[in-house]
């Protein structure tokens, strides 16, 4: 192998792909990076098992050829070069050689041969969505998934594809985050009309962190298999394995009717409890809300630290309710949301809360509530 | 490696390629046996099989050997075969809780990437940290239909009750020893070093294997060997000279069989700060002093079958074996005894340099001894 190209093109691809590079590992080859010359590209591979990311940087090619080397020794190199043109060639089968100016570094890896084969999405079914849509999906859902590995499926998001669209689900079992994108903003590229896959959370993580939101910016392609789901950007591409089992019946928990309602400004919301929660903290971070005559009252009490009363302007309808949630199920999505107000809706004082954004219907939140 | 090329397991062999030409392939498998006999050697070749991209057409159950996944799985770095061992080389070393968790309990959940079947081997399933094997449990009762669990234990005791019984258990015997034979020559041995590496491998193959790439153990067991040849001529006193000769020559064993993985010894012992390099090498000595004793013992078992022309596991000592005094049968079986005694109590944590002086002062002082057992023996007969 011997390439030439510029650094900070270089230094991007890198950025994103050794993100998932295995920080942990039993297999010393995980914590490599897999670089492969062919016609004017160069491949960068990194795969921990369970997620593969690889970005195509294009090159000069003098002698085409794969080698594998240690993600961190070549990002820090690389991040830390001046601007100019760096040449990278093979000088053993597993040491890669590296200019730039006048720095020289010989770098010692592993032959290509020994790096497991970033797995192929071919003959899945797809579709594509703008990159600020694919951003909505994943930043309005995966914070609602499960941390908890010993129930491996609520730790993915759960992606439907049918004909009204697409739509992203994850829950922790305490609450419940619903995002879906009509069908007219998404494009299909074949395969199934209708299919569901669980994602783990960590990829979709990954791939949110390589959107930008932008008119020019290309769309994303998504395209799953039996076996596991890729998404491309351009010349990156992240594939992930899918979560097997079969994920709850999220339809169920979303209330029907709900014959109370309050509707309030959302800023002013997320204030006020990320406030009242400091008094919380100690009582699991449970506040109490009333809802009375065009007013919102959130308190909190806890008997060694003290008091918290709000009070917010609020549009109520229906009879009066005294309902107490946790905070922290209320911040993430209050922070997510892009509306101006937020409609909060309820049946009583022990069933779940529907908090939708004014002006999405889209979005969908459902939560548990505590015990007063 | 094909599961019909294990050597001396007949019976395994044929138990795991029928599952998987019967399609009857159990979602766990417990590899039971003595330790060195093919149980690694069988899960990885049994991955394979049942992962193959080119299975032979007339044998679903041979793995090509050839194809990306088969030579993935050998390599290590298949995405739906998962090696789950403790982190050190040291004994003492266990699989944490944590890797168990991440690689098995949580990994199991995730669809196979490119295989078939996604295979978990837990080796040695009787080294986890304490109570962490309780956290496979579920995924051994509910698994996903492409999941296949196989622990790989010499000690299944050791494991709770609730495991083995949620397992397919398959049997690994000791080899015998003419197949070990034929294996060994097949590497390019000559017959007879190869018939005396095997009778004292005691049917383990991986240590005949490894014994065969390391002529010092060779050396180690003549010197042993040449060591009991002389021992008539000794005095009865030099117990202590002895026992040193023999750990010398444990010493030198443990030398010889860590020539190659000195890199990895010390970085074990850096690694875990306070640990003195004397207690690794001391824990070395525990494991191979036994083999040494095992040598000895082949010693006076062959006098006893040279008494009796019976087959001798160390023919080229026959002359020496057979410059026996008459009436020393019983001697010979009571320094059986006493050597068997010594390696118990060393497994048992007796003191090495203790256990070794009393046991080569018994073996010096035999003639005395056998009078001295037959004063007492009169005596309590009257």
């Amino acid at each position: 192998m011997r390439v030439t190209c510029n650094r900070s093109v270089l230094h991007e691809a890198l950025q994103h792909v050794s993100r998932v590079v295995a920080g942990r590992t039993t297999l010393p080859i995980l914590s490599n990076v897999l670089l492969e010359a062919q016609g004017g590209k160069l491949r960068i591979v990194a795969y921990d098992m369970e997620i593969g990311a690889q970005s195509k940087v294009p090159v000069e090619t003098a002698e085409e050829g794969a080698l594998t080397v240690p993600a961190r020794v070549l990002g820090d190199v690389v991040a830390s070069l001046p601007d100019a043109t760096v040449e990278m060639a093979a000088e053993e089968r597993s040491v890669l050689g590296l200019s730039c100016g006048r720095s020289q570094y010989t770098i010692h890896g592993l032959p290509a041969e020994e790096f497991p084969a970033l797995p192929e999405v071919s003959d899945g079914s797809g579709f594509e969505v703008s990159q600020g849509k694919m951003r909505d999906l994943i930043r309005s859902t995966i914070f609602a998934a499960s941390g908890d590995e010993a129930r491996a499926i609520l730790t993915g998001v759960l992606l439907i594809r049918g004909e009204e669209g697409v739509k992203m689900v994850a829950t922790d079992s305490y609450r419940l985050a619903v995002k879906s994108a009509p069908a007219e903003e998404v494009k299909e590229t074949g395969g199934d009309a209708e299919w569901r896959v669980i994602i783990p959370a960590r990829a979709l993580q990954e791939v949110n962190r390589m959107l930008a939101p932008g008119e020019e910016r290309p769309p994303v392609r998504v395209q799953a298999s039996e076996q596991q789901i890729s998404f491309e950007v351009g010349e990156y591409t992240l594939v992930s394995r899918l979560i097997e089992g079969q994920f709850p019946n999220y339809a169920r928990v979303i209330p029907e009717e709900t014959d109370r309602s309050v509707e309030v400004a959302r800023e002013d919301l997320l204030a006020a409890i990320k406030r009242a929660a400091i008094v919380a903290r100690a009582e699991a971070s449970k506040l109490v809300f009333r809802m009375q005559e065009g007013t919102l009252t959130i308190s909190a009490e806890s008997g060694d630290v003290g008091r918290a009363h709000e009070e917010l302007a609020a549009t109520v309808e229906g009879e009066n309710i005294e309902i107490a949630f946790s905070a922290e199920y209320l911040t993430d999505v209050l922070g997510v949301m892009e509306s101006d107000s937020v409609l909060w809706q309820f049946t009583g004082p022990l069933s779940s809360g529907l908090l939708k954004a004014a002006d999405d219907p889209d979005y969908l939140y459902v939560v548990m509530p505590m015990q007063l | 490696m094909r599961l019909g090329d294990l050597i001396g397991q007949t019976r395994a062999a044929t138990a795991l390629r029928n599952a998987i030409t019967r399609h009857r392939v159990s979602h766990a498998y417990l590899f039971s046996g003595p330790h060195g006999v093919g149980k690694s050697t069988a899960a990885l070749a049994f991955a394979q099989a049942l992962n193959c991209d080119r299975p032979s057409p007339d044998d679903p159950a041979a793995a090509c050997g050839q194809c990306r996944s088969c030579r993935l799985i050998s390599q290590g770095t298949h995405p739906d075969v998962r090696l789950i061992s403790p982190p050190g080389k040291r004994e003492t070393s266990v699989i944490p809780i944590d890797r168990i968790r991440r690689d098995l309990v949580y990994d199991i959940n995730l669809r196979p990437a490119m295989g078939r079947r996604k295979v978990y081997i837990l080796d040695p399933a009787d080294r986890t940290a304490p109570f962490s094997i309780h956290t496979i449990l579920k995924a051994l009762e509910e698994p996903p239909p492409y999941a296949v669990i196989i622990l790989v234990t010499s000690r299944p005791a050791l494991l709770p009750p609730t495991i083995p019984s949620r397992c397919q258990q398959v049997a690994f015997q000791l080899a015998g020893i003419e197949a070990i034979v034929h294996h060994l020559q097949t590497l390019g041995l000559d017959a007879p070093v190869a018939a005396a590496i095997a009778a004292l491998s005691g049917g383990r193959v991986a240590w005949a294997v490894g014994a065969a790439h390391h002529p010092d153990v060779l050396a180690v067991r003549n010197a042993l060997l040449d060591l009991c040849a002389g021992l008539h001529a000794r005095a009865a006193s030099g117990g202590l000279r002895l026992a040193e000769e023999i750990k010398l020559q444990a010493l030198a064993l443990s030398q010889a069989q860590n020539d190659g993985e000195e890199q990895t010894e010390t970085e074990d012992a850096s690694s875990e700060s306070g640990s003195a390099p004397a207690a690794a090498g001391g824990g070395r000595l525990r494991s191979d002093l036994p083999w040494c004793l095992d040598v000895i013992v082949s010693w006076y078992r062959d006098r006893l079958a040279a008494a009796h022309g019976a087959p001798l596991v160390n023919p080229d000592y026959a002359e020496a074996v057979s410059r026996r005094k008459s009436g020393r049968i019983a001697a010979d079986e009571r320094a059986i005894a006493a050597i068997l005694e010594t390696k118990h109590s060393l497994q048992r944590n007796a003191n090495v340099d203790l256990a070794l002086e009393s046991l080569a002062i018994k073996l010096l002082a035999e003639p005395a001894t056998m009078r001295s057992s037959s004063h007492s023996e009169r005596g309590r007969a009257r």
